[in-house]
């Protein structure tokens, strides 16, 4: 098992830049995952740190151990792709039994290494088929253990769910948390799927445009985005942003914009206080906006007529439109709205989340 | 209404198998089937027969009155046809095992590789499918003949034709049509090029290849032309150029030169015996004819 340091470290097709300078450290036993949409560079980065990809820029250590000039198979990683890659001409138990075969195990000890590794995936009784005679799930598992069985000390994982139907993949999504509780190997997991990223990763980097965003724990990335690509990344519907500023009086803090005019609770004042009179983009999560009657002070919420709405059985859906921006809001299932209705939401104030309106940085 | 559908579908079965558009289908093949087959029907009744009874009697389809299987044995005897066979099957299995090394190795070198001076020497070896064969016999011949002093040697036979652009151009086309993870999951699993190129490439386009290795066995057995212009030892001579003995200035003996016509291409038809299967599959796969 290692620690997997990634410095500095740029892929570039001739002019295109895939991957520009990251730098990541992943911790020993760490089950770590890169999550970012199409094209924003996770294959490149976990390709170089295979060795299968020529590293343009920086350095990468294996337990720490250079290895930018270091072959694939010398690098004591194992992967798994996302079309499984199996050998179609060999049967499950050659597939898994391949590299140490290369490698002059004995028999005995290939025989002894690939069964427990049959028995700890649950397809024992499967070893003797082909992969074409296999179905979606177990092909996936003679995937992973043709990496099991080499024993590595990194695991690298490239969309390997992806092409399994939606019940397989929450049940081998259970599987491999599982098994990475057990092997504790260290495992570098990419996946443009949130849902995966956040259920699996202890710790998540999000990508974009070949540079990562943010490095956090799931719960942090959800709570404390360092921006807006991540607020609006991460969770599920995404984020609502507003256009706002922040504005002093009588020694209170407001945000103010198109109809709102929000007063920031005393807690943050002090945080937000050095960005006074700036242009922000609120950010508003669809849970954080709760039904209203327009009675109360209506300033402080917004207005919006109902354009679309999805009962989802344990939550109901509103999207509307609020001035240039569209607003979505998660209500309980138990709220009678209606298409085409025009309703007033407010948001819990403690939860709002400030970013600079040009950069996009979190603010405070 | 659930039995009329079942019915439709009894009629169409019906109608596929034996209807009027099945059976002009299987006359056309039988017709054609029996064109092909005639000539080694009468190479066949030619070969048993004895020497005068082309006097008496004549037309493909007639059997002999006596068979005489000792055409066999005195077409045997004619010539030495023993260091012939042994020749032939020399040459045709080094030149396959060797076209077939280079052309996997070549295309394997043009897919999957990048070296400098690639688009120029693959433009090269496509250049040279062009060229007909009988623009460089006079040039090969100055070649082999006169300065390397091959004449009368199994270099002249054999060298010159175990590299071919056209088994280095199939063999990179079916191996581009491989996965690229292939590779990178081998390569990751410790493998190296040529390792994997027989180990793992190799399987995976088996009908091709060894559509190729048969093909290129047929054509080296069948080498006629070649053997003249490099031979002129007798022993270093094949099967084809035995039959050729056959044919004199004193006449031709149409029976024993069918015996040894069908001695000669027993080895091929028993070699296609062998791996028909994989032929039909693999000359269906890569429309090659
Ligand atoms: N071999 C290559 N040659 C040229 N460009 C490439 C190559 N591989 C990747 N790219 C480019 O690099 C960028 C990043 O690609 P990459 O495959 O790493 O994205 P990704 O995050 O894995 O996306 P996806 O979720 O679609 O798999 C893309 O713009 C892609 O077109
Ligand atoms: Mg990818």
């Amino acid at each position: 098992m290692a620690q997997v340091l990634v410095r500095n470290v740029s892929k570039h097709f001739g002019s295109l830049g895939a991957v520009n300078n990251v730098t990541l450290e992943i911790q020993d036993g760490e089950f770590f995952v890169l999550v970012g949409p199409s094209g924003s560079g996770k294959t490149t980065l976990l390709r170089m740190i295979a060795g299968l990809e020529e590293i343009t820029e920086g350095e990468i250590l294996i337990g720490e151990r250079l290895v930018n000039d270091l072959p694939p198979a010398e690098r004591d990683v194992a992967m798994v792709f996302q079309n499984y890659a199996l050998y179609p001409h060999m049967s499950a138990y050659e597939n898994i039994a391949y590299s140490l075969k290369l490698r002059r195990l004995s028999k005995k000890e290939i025989e002894r290494r690939v069964q427990s590794t049959a028995q700890l995936l649950g397809i024992k009784d499967k070893l003797k088929k082909r992969p074409k005679e296999l179905s979606g799930g177990e092909r996936q598992r003679v995937a992973l253990g043709r990496a099991i069985v080499r024993e590595p000390q990194v695991f690298l994982y490239d969309e390997p769910l992806s092409n399994l139907d939606a019940r397989l993949r929450v049940h081998m999504r259970a599987e491999l948390q599982a098994l990475q509780r057990r092997l504790k190997t260290t495992t570098v997991y990419v996946t443009h799927d949130q849902v995966e990223a956040m259920t699996l990763g202890h710790r998540v980097a999000v990508m974009h445009e070949g540079q990562v965003q943010q490095v956090d724990t799931p719960q942090n990335l959800y709570a404390k985005p360092a921006n807006t690509f991540v607020a609006t990344f991460i969770g599920s519907p995404p984020m609502n942003l507003l256009p706002g500023k922040l504005q002093e009086q009588e020694g209170r803090l407001y945000v103010v914009g198109e109809g709102f005019d929000w007063e920031i609770d005393s807690a943050r004042v002090s945080q937000l206080h050095a960005h006074i009179g700036r242009s922000v983009l609120v950010g508003l999560r669809p849970e954080d906006l709760l039904l209203s009657d327009k009675a109360s002070n209506h300033r402080s919420s917004l207005n919006i007529q109902i354009r679309v709405l999805e009962r989802l059985g344990d939550m109901v859906i509103v999207y509307g439109d609020h001035g240039e921006c569209e607003l979505t809001a998660k209500l309980s299932p138990h709220t009678s709205v209606e298409v085409d209705q025009s309703v007033w939401l407010e948001p819990r104030i403690e939860r709002l989340h400030f970013f600079d309106a040009i950069n996009g940085q979190a603010l405070g | 209404m659930n039995s009329t559908v079942t019915f439709e579908r009894k009629l169409g079965w019906w109608r596929l198998r034996f209807g009027a558009g099945r059976a002009i289908t299987y006359l056309v093949l039988s017709v054609v089937a029996l064109l092909i087959l005639l000539p080694f029907f009468w190479m066949v009744t030619t070969a048993l027969r004895a020497p005068d009874e082309e006097l008496i009697r004549f037309g493909p389809l007639l059997i002999p009155r006596h068979v005489h299987f000792e055409n066999f044995v005195q077409a045997w005897e004619t010539a030495p046809f023993g260091r012939y066979f042994f020749n032939s099957f020399f040459i045709a299995i080094v030149t396959t095992l060797a076209f077939l090394a280079t052309s996997a190795m070549g295309g394997y070198a043009f897919a999957r590789l990048r070296f400098p001076g690639q688009h120029i020497l693959w433009l090269a070896t496509l250049g040279t499918l062009m060229i007909p064969a009988e623009v460089l016999l006079i040039p090969n011949f100055i070649t082999l003949a006169k300065w390397l002093h091959w004449s009368d040697t199994y270099y002249a036979l054999i060298i010159p034709w175990t590299v071919s652009a056209f088994g280095i151009f199939l063999m990179r086309q079916v191996f581009l049509q491989q996965p690229k993870e292939l590779w990178e999951a081998a390569r990751l699993d410790g493998c190296g090029h040529l390792r994997f190129l027989w180990q793992i490439l190799l399987p995976q386009v088996r009908p091709t290849f060894l559509t190729l290795g048969v093909l290129k066995f047929f054509w080296t057995w069948d080498m006629f032309l070649w053997v003249v212009l490099f031979t002129n030892a007798d022993d270093m001579r094949t099967v084809t150029f035995g039959l050729y003995r056959f044919t004199s200035e004193v006449g031709t003996s149409y029976e024993l030169w069918m015996a040894a016509s069908l001695m000669s291409i027993a080895p091929i038809v028993l070699l296609f015996l062998l791996v028909r299967r994989q032929l039909i599959e693999g000359i269906s796969r890569v429309g090659l004819r």
